[in-house]
């Protein structure tokens, strides 16, 4: 409980320096912020590297015990220690690393993506459909929306676009910024409570 | 009508694949108009002066990389063909670096700018909203050296660029988080720093209040933007090319929700269901 206390009291003090900073310009305090800030960069940095860990860790454990699909887990470790004894002998600016990612990673990446297209034709086929009011007024907007942002839309009535730009502008923004503000304030109570110590889920603890 | 009821999903899917394919062996060439969203982010790249500071930001990952690629590769060429201009490539994305070396790669020759002179690649920082802050604040800091490990004091045009109260402009490729307001809230806010933003489609209705807001000065709505911003630039490429896939695409889907829908209100059961 001792180690949660602290942790707390830096999280005070540490955000307390950064909303200074934020609202005056005092020069330690600006300068103290500019450090916990590359601090921030350097643990995410870590943090990333922990994540590679527990990726090996969990991955491994599959292989071992011969969990269903486990292949795709040999795989993965595969293509991740080839891709990384690459980058440390080649660096991530050399020509074999460039290869693999130009012409695995980013080929793979823009398939799945891509699949999208025919999954989505089929799921609103057959789910898209106007069983309320709500989902009519739904219906209508994405399919003058669609319409709008393609060529085909202006070929066939030039005020396609028109109609799609209002939507976007008003019933879309309207909802848009209800959310945003919204989540602000949501965040700024967030904020508040851990400031307070009143939230501790980051600290491994209960709120208690 | 049962058969309306029931088509296939392979029988849609080979449609889809039919809607994208043959126009991009048959273009039709259908005309499309500039949205003003467009022509803002052509009119600020272009408007850049000898001496002005373009921050470019890739931040998205493979995936998106079908829409965003022809934008970074026609916003990127503009920018490398303005005299005078210094260029600073960042990424917040772990693979955006990859991308900027590779449209660098493909603009070689093009172009008279110097490496460390009138441009630098500065890579990849990790932190996300707390790199884009730290970047903003102290480039000097946030990237102690370049993507090619120079350490970041001994690039000659990174002399007098410090922070993001130095960037005359700054533009991001992304597809997500950390994406427009991050940088909005850490960037312009913070700066003012005038910003401006290449995205996929999807995510132009999330981040439109910024634009209206005058926070965003200037979008580009996927590859309808990129062809857009090809148009301006008088020098159609390959999102050109893909309008008319977009186009048929973008037809089929609306002709299968309105099937979809004649075949739910001719249905006589769907009342008891």
């Amino acid at each position: 409980m001792k180690s949660q206390g602290l942790m707390i009291a830096i999280t005070f003090v540490f955000a307390l320096i950064i909303i200074i900073d934020a609202f005056f310009a005092i020069d330690f305090i600006s300068a103290a912020s500019t450090e916990i800030q590359n601090w921030g960069t350097i643990i995410a940095s870590l943090a990333l590297a922990l994540a590679a860990v527990n990726l090996i860790r969990i991955h491994s454990r599959r292989i071992r015990l011969r969990r269903g699909e486990w292949y795709n887990s040999v795989a993965l470790l595969t293509v991740m220690f080839v891709q990384t004894a690459i980058g440390l002998v080649n660096r991530s600016t050399g020509e074999v690393y460039n290869f693999g990612f130009n012409n695995i990673m980013t080929p793979l990446g823009a398939t799945m993506y891509a699949l999208l297209a025919f999954w989505i034709a089929s799921a609103a086929y057959r789910a898209f459909t106007a069983r309320s009011i709500d989902s009519a007024i739904l219906l209508v907007a994405a399919t003058v929306v669609m319409l709008g942002n393609a060529p085909i839309g202006e070929s066939i009535w030039s005020a396609f676009p028109s109609i799609k730009t209002w939507i976007m502008d008003v019933p879309n923004m309207a909802a848009q910024r209800g959310i945003m503000i919204g989540g602000g304030i949501g965040a700024i109570a967030l904020g508040l409570r851990i400031l307070m110590g009143i939230e501790r889920g980051h600290l491994g603890g209960s709120d208690e | 009508m049962k058969t309306l009821q029931n088509i296939d999903r392979r029988i849609i899917y080979l449609l889809v694949f039919l809607a994208l394919a043959v126009p991009m062996l048959q273009p039709i060439g259908l005309p499309f108009g500039i949205n003003e969203s467009s022509q803002k982010v052509y009119d600020l790249v272009d408007a850049l002066k000898p001496g002005d500071v373009l921050v470019l930001s890739f931040d998205y990952s493979p995936s998106g990389q079908a829409q965003l690629d022809p934008q970074a590769r026609a916003v990127m060429k503009h920018a490398y063909s303005k005299e005078g201009v210094k260029i600073i490539n960042v990424a917040f994305w772990p693979s955006g670096p990859l991308f900027a070396d590779k449209f660098l790669g493909e603009m070689e020759g093009t172009h008279d700018k110097v490496y460390g002179e009138d441009y630098v690649s500065l890579g990849y920082v990790a932190g996300a909203e707390t790199a884009i802050s730290a970047f903003g604040k102290d480039m000097h800091q946030a990237y102690p050296r370049d993507r090619h490990g120079n350490s970041i004091g001994d690039i000659p045009m990174m002399r007098d660029i410090k922070s993001a109260a130095d960037v005359d402009l700054m533009i991001s490729f992304g597809t997500g988080t950390p994406g427009v307001p991050e940088h909005v809230r850490q960037i312009v806010t913070v700066y003012g720093t005038p910003f401006a933003v290449c995205m996929n489609s999807v995510s132009v209705a999330g981040n439109i209040p910024y634009y209206n807001a005058g926070q965003m000065k200037g979008y580009l709505n996927g590859l309808r933007g990129a062809a857009e911003y090809e148009m301006m630039m008088k020098e159609p490429g390959s999102a050109t090319a893909s309008m008319d896939s977009l186009s048929f695409s973008h037809l089929t889907v609306i002709i299968f929700i309105l099937l979809g829908n004649i075949a739910y209100f001719a249905d006589p059961d769907r009342k008891k269901k």
